[in-house]
Order: C-alpha cells, then structure tokens, then sequence
C-alpha cells in the first residue's frame, strides 16, 4: 500500500498551505484553514460537533501546523511524539457509520521538543478506505454500524479501520496503527502514510492482532488476537528486534470479545467477560451477534509466560474494556480495571450521530483484582473512584509494582448533554489528585510519560489532549505527574478541533 | 469478525486437492460446457484448484468435481481459461484457491483464516459465515456459459 489516493489535491493543498505560510500566519499554517473547521455547538451537539469537520469536503486527510501557541512552558526536557489513534471519519457522501468504533482513522502527532510544539494528522490509507472511497459509499457494519447493502469479506482485513491503537517500537523508528480483529498496520512515523499489514510471521499473517499490546521493560512486546466464537486466542510473544519468538493458540471459554490484558514479570493476566458471541447470516455487523451472559462470572485467566498454559480463576460478574498494570508480589498478582456493569448498554451507547448526546458511561468503578495463583483464589476490591476509564501508568515499570495511575473521570458536575470525560486523576494508593477540565471540555486519553534523567514516577509527566466545544478546538495540556492539582504546566493550543481519539503512545526523542 | 466464514466453510474446500482432471464429469444426452475465466493471479508460481457445485450439498467444502491449473500457465493479464465440458444445463456454483506454496490445500493462519487468494462465482462473499450456494449459484443453459472468477490481488 502506497499513499498516493489523491496525489494531486494533496500536492496543491501543500503548495497552498506553503503560501499561507509565506504570508506569515505565524501560529501555524493551519490557522489559514481553521475557519472551514471552528464549530460552535450546543452541549446536546457537543461530541457530534467534535466529529463533524472530518466528515465534510474541506477535510482532504491531512492537517498540519507550524510551531504552535503555548501558554505556560514546556518542560525542556519533554522532547517526542505524542501519537494519537481513534476513528475521524463518518461520512462518505450519503452513507454514514454511527458507532464511534467503526469511523476510519486518524493519527495525530503532536511533536515535542525545545519549548515548542507542532501537530500533524493524517486519515490514515487502508485498503477499507480505498474500496470504500472507490465504491462511493460505507460497505462494511464493522463493530456496531449498520450500513445498507453491506459488502461480504474475504478476510478481516478488508474492514480494517486500524483505529484504535498505536504500538510504538526500535525506539520509535517502527510505528504500528492497531485494531483488534485483524493485522497491526505499519505505519512510517514521520509521514504517517501507511506501508501495508504486518504480517510478524506466515502463520500468523491476517490474524486479529490486539490493539492493547504490553511491552516488558526489555522491549518485548507481548500481544494477543480473539476471533469470536472461535474460543480461541492467539498469543504472540515478539523481541524488542522485531522477529516474532512465539505464537500459540490456546482455547479457552470467554473469548468472544477480549480487548486488553495485563502482564507482570513472569505471567500474562486475562480478564475474560461472560460476553457471547453468536453468528447470524443477517447480523448487521458484530454488536448484533452479542450477548451478556448474565451472572456468568469474570474469568481472571493467568498463562506463566513460560508455557503460556492458562490457569482460570472465577471473579464476579463483569465487563470490562482495560486493564491497568499488573505485578506479582510473593505468589499474588495484583492489578486494577475500569469494571463496567452493564458492558452491553455501554458499547450500544458510543455513538457519534445522535445529536443529542447519550448517556454517560457513568458505571465503570476502578476495580483491584489479588489473584493469589499458588492458592487457586483471586478476589477484588471496587475502589470509591466511580466514571472512570482510560488507565494508564509508566512504561518503564509494565509488569512491575508501580505507584501511579492516570485516569479519566466523568466529574460529577459535567453536563449531562455533554458525552464523555471532563476530569484527569493522578490515583497514587488510596489518594487522588484530580485537574477538572470544566465546563465546555471534554478530556480524551491522558497518558503517562517519564522522565528522561529521572526514575521516580512523580518527576514524569501526564499529557492528553481535550476538546473545547464552544470553540471547536483542541488543547494539549501537560501536567507534573505529582502536582496534577496545580493544574497545567502547559498548555499547547491548537488552531482547530481533533476528533475525540481512543489511545496514543508518546514516543520519546 | 468475519471469520467464522474462514473457519467453518473454506478449510474444508481441501478435498478438492484429491481431485484431479477436467473430463471427469459423466456426459449428458444433452450436454454444455461451462468455461471458467479465473485470475488475475499475480505469480506462476502454485496451482489453481477450481471447484464445481451443482447444487448446495457439500457446499463449498466437499468438492466432488475439481480441475487443478498450473499457475504458470496464465497468460499475459494474468488470467486463466478453464473449460468444464458436457455438464448438464442447470444451476452450478464455482470455487477458486490459489495454492501459492504447493502444500496441496488452502493455507490458513492459526485462527483458520485463509491466507491464499479464493474466490466464488458470483464475486459471493461471506459474512459471519461463509457464503451460501445460491449466492453464488449462476444458471448453465444448454449451449454453455463463460463465468469470471475474480481473484484477489496478492493475498486474502
């Protein structure tokens, strides 16, 4: 796959940007475009609003700055990518695609470094997009859209959005966009242009390749793909080199929709939900074929990376999307989840074309889980903190006892028209620090990023971006990791609005 | 997502690897030949295992009549002619895989899903399941018919 759908609008709109440029728009090139993209809304239209410029002609797949307006300053030492991945576009001509899962994706790249800030996004190239473009209209459901006279598939691929994750590795040199029931898509890091599936062996080539990979400390990457009704999950064990070390296919109960997993230093932990899937000639796409299997417990499935042979261990019922860290202390392994009650009702509800917003995911509680493995037993506490999701923690220390987690929350005050996130917290124990975005906000995924010269936690950062929809804009705001009540260190403020994104990696420089 | 398609109906295409020879087909008082262009095919490397169906038993994984082509013989698009002759005038629905690494059968990765080139008549496709012979069943008259059976570029 090569990047060259609209070579020719693309040329003109650089040359066009260049002229903006030249005429001395300093705040960035966009801001020559940023009318065609500013979008006031009414709360009850605030998500859509976030959405809708991408959805329109005058969005041709590429935005991009110069040297952004900061308020405050940035940490010198706070130099690379962050990377951002979620679905962008909805619309294509009279079709449209209402779960927020389904849109095609977009990357952002906010780069860092000696003070100043810049972004680029792209629409990313997929063999979807181009038959999609080709046919003038949506062919494919995908997770939870419905679409008329949908297209049959001859591999998942062919509806792959790779919209929902990123994987960063070779110290950012190799840059992967992740969906979770189909290949990982190589992307080159600066361009962002697509180079086509990774394929990390011929046996392995086309499978479901997990959007939440886990990295040790020594680079290797662990990853996993589900296929449901399949009750079958693909492990992949792959070095910090890039060369595939293991693959293996273990069957197992609950794993008709597994969207991440934890590891520690000696085991991979599974939380698997008692959601059923079943096929249907006429399911309109995959959230059609679900069902909750009410009562059925969690199943904590723990695999020695050694062997890779699971163990299970029953915990109350539950959804769950992610997991935070894991580690192990004497023959216990601990970590805590985003538990959602009601996981049906909840992935029904993410949808972009209601104009009025639905309702907040309001009942996921962090949730921390003791699988004590020698004994057979594992048990879990559910935490005060209520509205949350999106946890996110060092690098340095996946698998490894860490002190921090970043987290989003729905606070209590949010308009209730208004979907999504408004509050980031910094939980440390049983303490939480909190930074209320406030009204006209709404906070995507806020990561963790250390410090390069300094191993305690506390000296990182927290970054993530937020959406204001008065004014149809995007911010990045970047926090000390241990004064995140003292509000922002900085704030990088863009000309235009992102669409609310899924997860990103910050790729240091 | 789609896969069950994979998993449950294409593996078993791989009987069609027994079968051998174009002329295997009883002949028919009143007899037509059904030809077959099937390609691109992007290397002549491999051979093209091409399936018959008169009707939806077996379908498509227990092939009763099945022709085998050596890439090689493709011509310069790309595409290659296959002639099932003396069938009898009816309903019939084709299958094409590109065995690319002469194993002898569809390649599949360890979830099931093919991993070599496949098509039906019809351009039929699966969804969450694989697709049935009526859609991709197309109607044999008398005096024979020509069907394209269009392969993906490179794989699945």
């Amino acid at each position: 796959m090569t990047d060259d759908t609209r070579p020719a609008r693309e040329w003109s709109r650089r040359i066009w940007l260049q002229a903006m440029g030249l005429a001395g728009l300093g705040a960035g090139l966009s801001a020559g475009i940023a009318p065609a993209f500013a979008q006031a809304s009414e709360p009850g239209d605030a998500w859509a609003s976030a959405f809708r410029p991408f959805d329109g002609p005058a969005f041709q797949g590429e935005l991009r700055t110069g040297s952004l307006a900061i308020e405050g300053r940035l940490p010198a030492e706070l130099r690379g990518c962050l990377y951002r991945n979620g679905p962008a576009r909805f619309r294509l001509n009279d079709s449209r695609l209402s779960h927020w899962f389904d849109g095609d994706a977009m990357v952002q790249a906010i780069r860092l470094g000696a003070g100043q800030a810049s972004h680029h996004g792209r629409l990313l190239d997929t063999p979807k997009r181009r038959q999609e473009e080709a046919a003038g209209r949506f062919l494919y459901g995908g997770f939870g859209s419905t679409v008329s006279r949908p297209r049959g598939l001859r591999s998942p691929d062919e509806l792959n959005p790779a919209n929902i994750n990123l994987l960063a590795m070779a110290g950012g040199k190799r840059l992967y966009a992740l969906w979770e029931a189909g290949s990982a898509l190589d992307l080159d890091p600066d361009t962002l242009a697509s180079r086509g599936w990774k394929a990390w062996s011929p046996e392995t080539a086309g499978a479901p390749f997990s959007a939440h990979p886990r990295v040790d400390p020594d680079g290797t990457v662990w990853s996993f793909g589900y296929m449901p009704g399949t009750g079958k999950l693909l492990i992949y064990q792959i070095g910090a080199d890039g060369i595939l070390k293991r693959q293996a296919v273990r069957e197992l109960p609950q794993v008709d929709m597994v969207h991440d997993f934890a590891i520690t230093e000696r085991h991979l932990v599974f939380l698997l939900q008692p959601l059923v899937f079943a096929a249907r000639a006429d399911l309109r796409n995959l959230l059609d074929g679900m069902r909750w299997n009410p009562g059925a417990p969690l199943l904590a499935c723990v695999m020695s990376k050694a062997t890779l042979e699971p163990r299970l261990f029953e915990l109350p019922t539950g959804g769950v999307f992610h997991l935070g860290n894991a580690w192990e202390e004497g023959g216990t392994i601990r970590l805590g989840y985003a538990r959602a009650e009601s996981i049906m009702a909840l992935m029904q509800q993410l949808r972009v074309d209601t104009p009025a917003a639905p309702q907040a995911p309001g009942s996921s509680v962090w949730t921390e889980v003791s699988i004590d493995v020698a004994g057979g037993r594992a048990s879990q506490q559910m935490t005060d903190l209520s509205a949350i999701e999106f946890p996110r923690t060092d690098p340095r220390r996946t698998g490894l006892r860490h002190s921090l987690t970043v987290l989003l929350q729905r606070g209590p005050t949010m308009d209730p028209r208004v979907f999504g996130f408004d509050t980031v917290i910094v939980r440390e124990g049983e303490r939480s620090q909190r930074h209320a975005y406030g009204n006209g906000w709404i906070a995507e995924e806020h990561l963790y990023v250390p410090h390069p010269h300094d191993t305690r936690e506390g000296a990182g950062w927290v970054l993530g971006p937020a959406y204001h929809w008065p004014s149809g804009k995007t911010t990045l705001s970047v926090f000390q990791a241990d004064a995140l009540a003292q509000g922002p260190l900085a704030q990088v403020r863009l000309p235009y609005g992102l669409p609310p994104g899924l997860h990103g990696q910050f790729v240091a420089a | 997502m789609t896969s069950v398609l994979h998993r449950a109906g294409l593996r078993r295409l791989l009987p069609l690897a027994l079968m051998l020879g174009g002329a295997a087909l009883a002949a028919h008082a009143r007899a037509a030949d059904l030809t077959v262009r099937i390609g691109p095919v992007d290397t002549d490397e491999g051979t093209l295992f091409v399936a018959v169906f008169g009707s939806d038993a077996g379908f498509p994984g227990v092939v009763r009549h099945g022709l085998q082509i050596p890439a090689a013989l493709r011509g310069r698009d790309g595409t290659l002619r296959a002639v099932f002759a003396d069938l009898p005038p009816g309903r019939y629905a084709l299958t094409v895989f590109h065995d690319k690494d002469g194993n002898g059968k569809l390649t599949a990765n360890l979830m099931g899903q093919p991993t070599e080139p496949y098509a039906f008549s019809n351009d039929a496709r699966g969804a969450f399941g694989p697709p049935r012979f009526e859609d991709a069943a197309f109607d044999l008259p008398p005096n024979g018919a020509s069907v394209v059976l269009s392969m993906p570029r490179g794989n699945p």
